[in-house]
């Protein structure tokens, strides 16, 4: 029957979705879904096509040799050599990677096969309160202690004693250097590490450890010998994982070392890292030719080096969960 | 000192040493980082007060309250939760109940997962490039709230999807035994199973916007904006970048303005995850399967 009053119409029509089939209404939520779910995978290839579009004009123009490895950076008069951010990031990344390993692996391992199970029950939520923690806390706290720490005692200790060492040598009296960027780094990519770590440790499977009892071996060679071979590509992946945070951190970085732009020689010289170029030059970057698609440039690349640690640790992450 | 005769001695107390070492070392990297925490709320704490709370920054920030950067982060974290939580229900729910096991899938999954890795800054430009400029809604609640949505979406995803496959298909099987349809059975079946889990994921992922500044630098962050927000294209102060430009660019800021800011943004922030940590652990006891 043809609705004949405009009230009828509206009634008719809000009655539809009462009449929705099961079967409609099914079919309707799936395709819903979906359509969601490829939305949100499609957002990484989006963000690396737009930063490439926008980093387009000045690809075309400079060699990326010359954009890598180029030492002066100076918009103004057209220059931009990434080299010296390159080196920063690095500086930085790898001092905070050689303090952090060593001991987020002795945690993982201790949480993971020598605890007790009410210390594992209370550490492992505090290591997930602290993954929480926002990075520019961690930064106000390099800004108010660890500079401090590094002006006063720990430079001239080292000025003292081991200047000698090239590594060690500088004239930076500042404190925001190099080496507070890798601690504050370092203690921001603990719980990354110590989590997955722990896990894959875990994750070994019982049968390999009980056939190494069985055989007489002690529980320090059974974790020696075979639980930790048997982790070590999924440790190595948490590794990866930790360099990837602490490669692509910005906040706290950037308000500790200083951001000088010149390539670091020593631990205690300031550095300045790509993200902290990125975040410092936001607002000008409009006016002069080629410094947005720079800096766009500059983000592309950043977003690479993650992505490829990233893909590469999760695809080894994986793997291990399908064996085991 | 007693002898070691035998290699079995010998390898005991090689496993002693070896252990208590780790204990060790394990102590002391987790006591100094739990200590760093207590320090800043120990000196934070004395300038927390009703006044620091309710009131407007004044003389340059260097005395006064944080109420607008306190309220801008409050509405940021809600536009958040409105945009990332129905999109990330739903991506996970198709991830978990509908998705076939193709290829396909598995690039997807992949991508939502990188979506994670990819550094905040990054997304900031992002945020700044497509919804400020290319969609003019200019440096606002709105465009920022989208940019966080961005990077909260694989904490949500990855945990809603975690929480559904964890719901036993036997409750599934039941469900469409008695007639339900695929989508019956996870709207009156799966879904109240999961909600706890679910729910901690939100609350993990909104924790992770609450705190970040990076991606609100370009998009809605204000440094210093003397009234409250009045609608969603408002541009407004938020508590992370708040921190960071007292901490920075304000010279002869008094410590412990800068302590209690960060005493404020840890309290929003921590007491979300215990909430969340809470949830979790109360649905794990009470649950039946």
């Amino acid at each position: 029957m043809a609705p004949s009053t405009p009230t009828e119409f509206i009634e008719k029509w809000l009655a539809i979705p009462k009449r929705l089939s099961r079967q409609t209404l099914d079919r309707l939520a799936k395709k819903w879904m979906g359509f969601q779910t490829v939305a949100v995978g499609m957002l990484v290839p989006l963000i690396a096509l737009a930063l490439l579009l926008r980093a387009q004009p000045i690809l075309t123009v400079r060699p990326l040799g010359e954009l890598l490895f180029g030492t002066t950076w100076h918009p103004i008069k057209q220059a931009f050599g990434f080299y010296p951010f390159i080196m920063g990031t690095l500086w930085v990344t790898i001092t905070s990677m050689i303090i952090a390993v060593p001991p987020s692996l002795m945690v993982a391992i201790y949480l993971a096969e020598y605890a007790p199970q009410r210390v594992r029950a209370l550490i492992k939520p505090l290591i997930d309160l602290l993954a929480g923690i926002p990075s520019v806390v961690y930064g106000v706290w390099g800004v108010l202690t660890v500079v401090p720490l590094i002006r006063n005692y720990v430079a001239p200790t080292i000025d003292r004693w081991l200047s000698f060492v090239p590594l060690f040598q500088s004239d930076n009296p500042t404190g925001y250097s190099v080496l507070a960027g890798g601690v504050v780094l370092a203690v921001m990519v603990f719980p990354i590490i110590i989590a997955v770590a722990e896990e894959v440790i875990h994750a070994v499977p019982r049968d390999l450890r009980e056939a190494s009892l069985a055989m007489g071996a002690t529980r320090w060679q059974t974790m020696k010998y075979v639980t930790l071979r048997k982790a070590v590509a999924g440790v190595i992946a948490a590794i990866g994982l930790g360099f990837s945070r602490a490669f692509g951190e910005t906040m706290a970085v950037m308000m500790v070392v200083g951001n000088v732009p010149k390539v670091p020689s020593s631990i205690l010289d300031s550095a300045y890292p790509l993200t902290a170029l990125i975040a410092n030059n936001y607002g000008e970057m409009m006016s002069v030719p080629l410094y947005d698609a720079a800096l766009l440039g500059a983000a592309l690349f950043l977003m690479v080096v993650v992505l490829i640690f990233n893909i590469a640790s999760r695809l080894t992450l994986v793997r291990l969960v399908q064996h085991s | 000192m007693k002898r070691i005769r035998t290699v079995s001695e010998r390898n005991k107390l090689i496993q002693g040493i070896g252990f208590s070492g780790l204990s060790l070392a394990a102590l002391i990297t987790v006591i100094p980082i739990i200590m760093m925490v207590v320090y800043i709320f120990w000196q934070g704490s004395p300038a927390i007060s009703w006044e620091f709370l309710s009131g407007f920054p004044r003389e340059g920030m260097r005395a006064g309250g944080v109420l607008p950067a306190i309220v801008g982060t409050f509405w940021l974290t809600l536009g958040t939760a409105v945009i990332a939580v129905p999109l990330g229900i739903g991506a996970a729910i198709y991830l978990s109940e509908y998705a076939p096991d193709t290829r396909w899938t598995r690039v997807i999954r992949i991508a939502i997962i990188n979506l994670a890795g990819i550094p905040s800054v990054v997304y900031g430009l992002f945020g700044l490039g497509l919804f400020v400029l290319f969609l003019q809604f200019g440096t606002s609640i709105l465009a920022g709230s989208l940019t966080l949505a961005i990077m909260t979406l694989p904490v949500i995803i990855s945990t809603a999807e975690e929480a559904l496959r964890a719901v036993p298909n036997s409750f599934r099987v039941v469900s469409v035994s008695l007639g339900g349809s695929k989508w019956q059975t996870i709207r009156r079946v799966v879904l109240p199973q999961a909600i706890p889990g679910i729910l901690t994921g939100v609350i993990l992922g909104l924790e992770r916007a609450a705190g970040e500044t990076a991606p609100i630098l370009f998009t809605v962050a204000a440094f210093f904006l003397p009234r409250l927000p009045s609608s969603i294209f408002d541009a407004t102060m938020a508590l992370p970048y708040h921190l960071f430009v007292i901490s920075t660019q304000v010279p002869g800021m008094p410590v412990q303005i800068q302590y209690g800011t960060a005493v404020v943004l840890l309290t929003f922030v921590l007491s979300m995850n215990i909430i969340a940590t809470i949830i979790r652990s109360r649905a794990r006891a009470r649950r039946q399967w």
